[in-house]
């Protein structure tokens, strides 16, 4: 049991690096960015590419992240250049048809043949008494925590956090106040495309397929909403809840069978009690 | 009644408009039968996708575009149809078309589900649970196969005589010129239209008496029906090799991406999005490419089509465009009595007493006691702030708790929720024009009352307004008449009281006046007393026969409008100590004289001060009423 929680974490800290993701650019671009797994998981792919061709493993991680960015980073400058207007379930529409522009483009370049996805720091795994904690977990669970905590005081606390926080709620106010806006935008996508490039990086080994890894995104937006979209701590416990239930109920007989739906109950049954007072839509 | 023999170009309008509709499906269906017939055989099994996605994006684009709910599960519908036909294919064969009928009711409980969901989740949050959704249903799949698919001998489930991909091929698109249809001729209907009005706000379409959570659902048991069609007839075109992987819930984002770009609201946009999606692998494959460029085209062509704001490719085509009406305007009505300040008959009909009103430590509303008399024109006027919409609001249901009582006719109403108090007989107008761009005036009126209007009705009521006739689209009217459209429609299903929610706003001078004498008239004419909130003083003063005032949440004073125009409390809340203007227009309105400026400029600088209610409804332009 105990060994099955601990594996969990590992799958849990991507939950929950995908899902600070996701609360960033709601936070700082008001979009549900939807494609969020989808530019990374081209990005890892295109590693396996390299890695074929013999490149040095550390060597085509770092191509991987920097393709990841640099697909997140186009996206924003499209979200900043022609949404800037729009609210955010136009942007988020948008995300969604980026998801399935990127899904049929990775399909179409890496479809050919099977992939092979380093599993990287096996070097850190430890056991403990009888809990064998891997590598992946050690990693998963020290970056999800760490770097949530460098966003949050970062937006807490710089002058940067603020401008950001002007660029959400006032797009316009703030580039009339001589905020570059557009530079900004890229720049928050491209650190959320670094964080969920990163985090799919680690869990490839167990995931293997492109549809099994772009799925991602519906953990990651459980374990978001249970921060509210706005809380990268309760982001990162609620990704690292849900990885550790999803992997002991591989214990639990017939939830067991359905472990892909507790996302949905974990949104539905968070969702319906956070908009139960909200009995009319906002328009009056 | 001369009114109804003038009125012949009706029918005769909505005959071409029935041949302009029944035209695209029968070109849809020559081009069927020319494509079943002369194609290579290859072909009609690739356009049998053609029609399946169309119905897929059918179902997703109606759920978007008319009812404004973003849900990203339309292939989890469709694979919970395709495993029950294909259950009843191997366990209790009937035939084909049955079988697709209880396969696409069989997707209707999970449309209730996730319209019970959008009950309270909105926008964003409901695509994301419902993408979700999707991922739960295909985990069932993935559990139990699609029964028969992994037996080794697959029993056919085409119905005899369509065994070939030709035959099956012409019966789907049968298939999907009926569901479409059927859309389109539910979509006509009050509880169609319906879908429109809860897109825009649901407080106004329970104002208009309709119960909010049956439109919601209503929309998502359709929207899942019409995927489950497509479910069932996708397992018959692959048969035993359908498995979960057609059924792969990030599929859905391309049916809703084709949907956006399609603006596929009904059988026009979806088929040509099917064809689209049929044609294009084909084409690409010539050249040695393959079937994942229209995921690839669709995300890029919805992208395009949501930064140019507009409602998708369909919008642009030409039977889509919204047309100008050329019927002749109503007949304009001069209203009965206009002269005399309706006086209550005495008999009160609403009574509202003691009513509080609290926003956590903020008491909106303190035991306000209002009496409405049949018969007559009451008005509320007050600062702003001074709580007035919120007695509207609370008095129709709007506000979720209030404390004091409500009679209605003697009967209180106080446990009836928005819808039930509207269709007892009180409706309200919104201070935001909430009038629904893409639909004619009379559609919208109709809207308001059970049974439609008679052409003759719909012409008297419009009439009496001054207002377009009733095939013209909202979108075309500008903002001022919209919201005397919403005045025409409150008034509509004769209720016992309107609420009207600053009628005047963003009307001119001479039209507002035009406006009071019609006002003036409500009362005997459709037999119902007015509630009316107005900054214009003039047209209060003008218009009701007795005026409260409130300041601050309680009742500053009542009674006759010079009695409280003269009273000091109300100079001092409006205009602090500077009180000459009221003065001034009291006195003009006792020496039977016209108001003079002074008042007008006084109600337009209050209005200014309150908000931008009339700009924010101005944005129409014919891409609003063509989404």
């Amino acid at each position: 049991m105990l060994n099955l929680a601990v594996a969990g974490l590992a799958a849990g800290g991507s939950y929950a690096l995908i899902g600070v993701s996701l609360v960033l650019l709601y936070r700082v671009g008001a979009v549900v960015n939807f494609s969020q797994t989808f530019a990374a998981t081209f990005a890892v792919f295109a590693m396996t590419d390299l890695l074929d061709k013999d490149w040095n493993l550390w060597t085509a991680v770092a191509a991987a992240m920097a393709i990841g960015i640099a697909i997140a980073a186009a996206q924003g400058f499209i979200m900043a250049r022609l949404f800037r207007n729009s609210d955010v379930l136009i942007r988020s529409t948008v995300a969604m048809a980026m998801a399935i522009a990127l899904f049929g483009l990775t399909v179409r370049v890496f479809h050919d043949k099977q992939r092979f996805f380093p599993a990287l720091f096996s070097s850190l795994s430890r056991r403990i008494g009888d809990v064998l904690v891997s590598g992946q977990v050690v990693v998963a669970l020290f970056g999800a925590v760490v770097l949530s905590v460098i966003l949050w005081l970062i937006l807490s606390y710089t002058r940067l956090g603020t401008i950001l926080r002007a660029v959400a709620g006032r797009p316009v106010t703030a580039e009339l106040m001589g905020v570059r806006t557009t530079r900004l935008v890229v720049l928050v996508w491209a650190v959320a495309g670094a964080l969920t490039t990163a985090a799919i990086i680690l869990v490839a080994p167990t995931r293997g397929s492109i549809p099994n890894m772009v799925v991602l995104v519906i953990p990651a937006l459980a374990a978001a909403v249970v921060g509210a979209m706005r809380s990268f701590a309760l982001t990162v416990v609620g990704g690292l809840a849900l990885g550790m239930i999803e992997s002991m109920a591989l214990d639990w007989g017939f939830i067991g069978n359905y472990r892909p739906s507790l996302s949905f109950a974990v949104i539905a049954v968070v969702l319906l009690w956070s908009q139960r007072k909200e009995t009319w839509s906002e328009a009056r | 009644m001369k009114r109804a023999e003038t009125a012949g170009a009706g029918p005769r309008l909505v005959d071409a408009m029935d041949v302009r509709r029944l035209a695209l499906p029968t070109a849809l269906l020559v081009l069927a039968v020319v494509v079943g017939f002369f194609a290579p055989g290859i072909w009609t099994f690739v356009a049998t996708f053609g029609v399946v996605q169309a119905l897929l994006v059918m179902s997703a684009g109606m759920l978007f575009g008319r009812a404004g709910l973003l849900s990203l599960c339309p292939l989890g519908f469709a694979g919970i149809s395709a495993w029950v036909i294909l259950w009843f294919n191997v366990h209790l064969r009937l035939p084909f078309l049955i079988m697709l009928l209880i396969a696409a009711l069989a997707a209707v409980p999970a449309g209730v589900l996730v319209g019970g969901l959008a009950l309270r989740v909105r926008g964003v949050n409901l695509a994301i649970a419902t993408l979700a959704f999707g991922v739960a249903v295909a985990s069932i799949f993935n559990r139990h196969p699609f029964p028969g698919t992994l037996d080794a001998v697959s029993r056919p489930l085409r119905p005899i005589g369509f065994g070939s991909n030709r035959m099956y091929f012409l019966l789907s698109v049968a298939i999907l010129v009926a569901v479409g249809l059927a859309l389109e001729w539910y979509g006509r209907r009050r509880w169609g239209r319906a879908w429109r009005a809860v897109r825009h706000s649901e407080r106004a379409t329970a104002a208009a008496g309709l119960s909010v959570p049956r439109v919601k659902l209503s929309a998502c048991m359709v929207s899942a029906a019409i995927a489950g069609v497509a479910g069932g007839i996708l397992a018959g075109q692959l048969e035993g090799a359908l498995d979960v992987r057609s059924f792969n819930p990030i599929l859905s984002l391309t049916v809703v991406a084709a949907a956006v770009m399609f603006g596929a609201q009904s059988l026009s946009g979806a088929a040509a999005a099917g064809i689209f999606a049929a044609i294009i692998p084909e084409a690409f494959r010539r050249f040695g490419w393959a079937i994942e460029y229209p995921q690839i085209l669709f995300g890029i062509g919805a992208i395009q089509v949501l930064s140019q704001g507009g409602g998708g490719i369909s919008s642009t085509f030409p039977w889509r465009r919204p047309v100008r009406s050329t019927s002749p305007a109503p007949t304009v009505r001069e209203p009965v009595a206009a002269e005399a300040v309706p006086a209550g008959k005495g008999e009160p009909v609403l009574q509202i007493s003691d009513l509080t009103v609290r926003y956590g430590s903020l008491a909106a509303l303190s035991s306000v006691s209002v009496t409405v008399p049949a018969g007559t024109v009451v008005g509320v006027i007050g600062p702003n702030g001074a709580g007035k919409t919120t007695l509207i609001d609370a008095v129709c249901g709007f506000v979720d708790s209030y404390s004091g009582s409500i009679r209605l006719d003697g009967k209180p109403i106080d446990r009836l929720g928005a819808t039930s108090r509207a269709r007892v007989g009180l409706r309200r107008t919104f201070q935001q024009g909430r009038a629904i761009p893409e639909l004619t005036v009379g559609d919208y009126v109709n809207l308001f009352v059970e049974r439609p209007l008679s052409p003759a009705e719909l012409d008297d009521l419009l009439g009496y307004f001054g207002l377009p006739p009733a095939d013209e689209p909202i979108g075309f009217i500008d903002v001022g008449t919209r919201r005397l459209v919403e005045v025409a429609a409150a008034v509509a299903s004769r209720p016992k009281v309107a609420f009207l929610d600053e009628p005047a706003a963003g009307l001119g001078g001479d039209e507002s006046e035009m406006l009071a004498r019609r006002i003036r008239g409500i009362p005997a004419r459709f037999g119902c007393s007015v509630v009316m909130i107005e900054h214009h003083v003039e047209l209060v003063v003008d218009v009701c026969s007795e005026v409260t005032v409130l300041d601050f949440g309680i009742v500053l004073t009542g009674g006759t409008p010079e009695a409280v125009l003269a009273d000091p409390k109300v100079e001092a809340a409006y205009l602090g100590t500077d009180v000459g203007v009221l003065d001034d227009l009291v006195t003009e309105r006792l020496a039977g004289t016209a108001v003079g400026d002074a008042g007008q400029e006084v109600a337009d600088g209050r209005k200014a001060a309150d908000g931008e209610s009339a700009a924010a409804g101005a944005a129409d332009t014919a891409d609003e009423i063509a989404r």
